[in-house]
């Protein structure tokens, strides 16, 4: 056999173990559409998710409240003004007393 | 198979064995038309139209051949509908290029189909393959591919077109034999 005989047999025989084309995912809603099923609407979500969710929230918003009260505490050590600052900050001017 | 109850349940149109139905023939549906058509956006067409009508005309399946030969020759007659529709609008586009540059012998590699289910070492052979396939004349080319790419027996592809074994083994004679001067044709352009 010479060597076109070879590649064209060759060429023939190129589809053997071909593997099956698999249709795409949309296909079955393509068909939906052409037969006039419905087409699956999504699930109910349960009732209890939305009282867990108001909840959750609800715990949050608590969380939220509590940090910001803290937050306006009055401080065991007294505030600093800016006079004490600056009467810190400038006490090295004061005279040694020796 | 699918069992007698099946089809019965989809006589009175139950969309859950139809899915069912669906899942078990939409790939080989898809091949079938893909490896006709050479196309995979008109193949996902084709198969979509060929479940309608199965959903559609079920009720009047009476059983006179398996289900799965009745899918595949509804697959078969859709996709050759499709191809003859082409054709009609690629005659005019013949008629331009006489007046126009000269015909082109080869059509070019980026028009070249690839199976997606071919090996890779495969796989420039199977497109210069589907090339000439498409080249074949429809009867020939249906059982080529049928045997080809589906593997189905000469049997089964005689149910699908009604017709005798022994005349599908004529097909794939004559199918083999008009694929090999094409090959010919085409290593002397271009693989010497």
């Amino acid at each position: 056999m010479n060597r076109k005989e070879t590649w064209i047999n060759e060429t023939l025989n190129s589809l053997d173990g071909i593997q099956r084309a698999p249709a795409s995912a949309g296909l079955f809603l393509k068909i939906q559409s052409g037969t006039g099923l419905p087409v699956n609407k999504p699930a109910a979500i349960n009732k209890s998710f939305y009282w867990s969710a108001a909840a959750g929230l609800a715990l949050l918003i608590a969380l939220n409240v509590i940090v910001a009260q803290q937050s306006h505490v009055t401080p065991q050590h007294p505030a600093e003004t800016p006079a004490t600052m600056a009467s810190e900050y400038f006490s090295y001017l004061s005279p040694i007393k020796l | 198979m699918v069992p007698a109850p099946v089809i019965a349940k989809l006589r009175e149109g139950d969309e859950k064995a139809f899915r069912e139905l669906v899942d078990q023939y939409r790939d080989r549906v898809y091949n079938t038309a893909l490896g006709l058509l050479q196309h995979p956006e008109n193949a996902e067409d084709v198969a979509q139209e060929v479940f309608v009508e199965v959903f559609r005309s079920v009720a009047r399946f009476r059983g006179e051949c398996s289900i799965s030969t009745w899918i595949y020759r509804i697959t078969v007659q859709k996709a050759l509908e499709h191809i003859r529709t082409s054709h009609r609008g690629k005659r005019f586009g013949i008629h331009i290029s006489l007046f126009g540059r000269e015909e082109q012998t080869e059509i070019p590699a980026e028009t070249r189909f690839y199976h997606p289910g071919i090996q890779l070492e495969n796989k420039e052979r199977s497109a210069i393959l589907f090339q000439a396939i498409s080249k074949l004349p429809v009867n020939q080319r249906t059982a080529f591919i049928l045997h080809k790419v589906e593997g189905l027996s000469q049997t089964e592809i005689a149910g699908i077109m009604e017709t005798s074994v022994s005349a599908i083994e004529s097909l794939m004679v004559r199918a083999r034999q008009k694929l090999k001067v094409l090959l010919s044709d085409y290593y002397e352009n271009n693989e010497r």
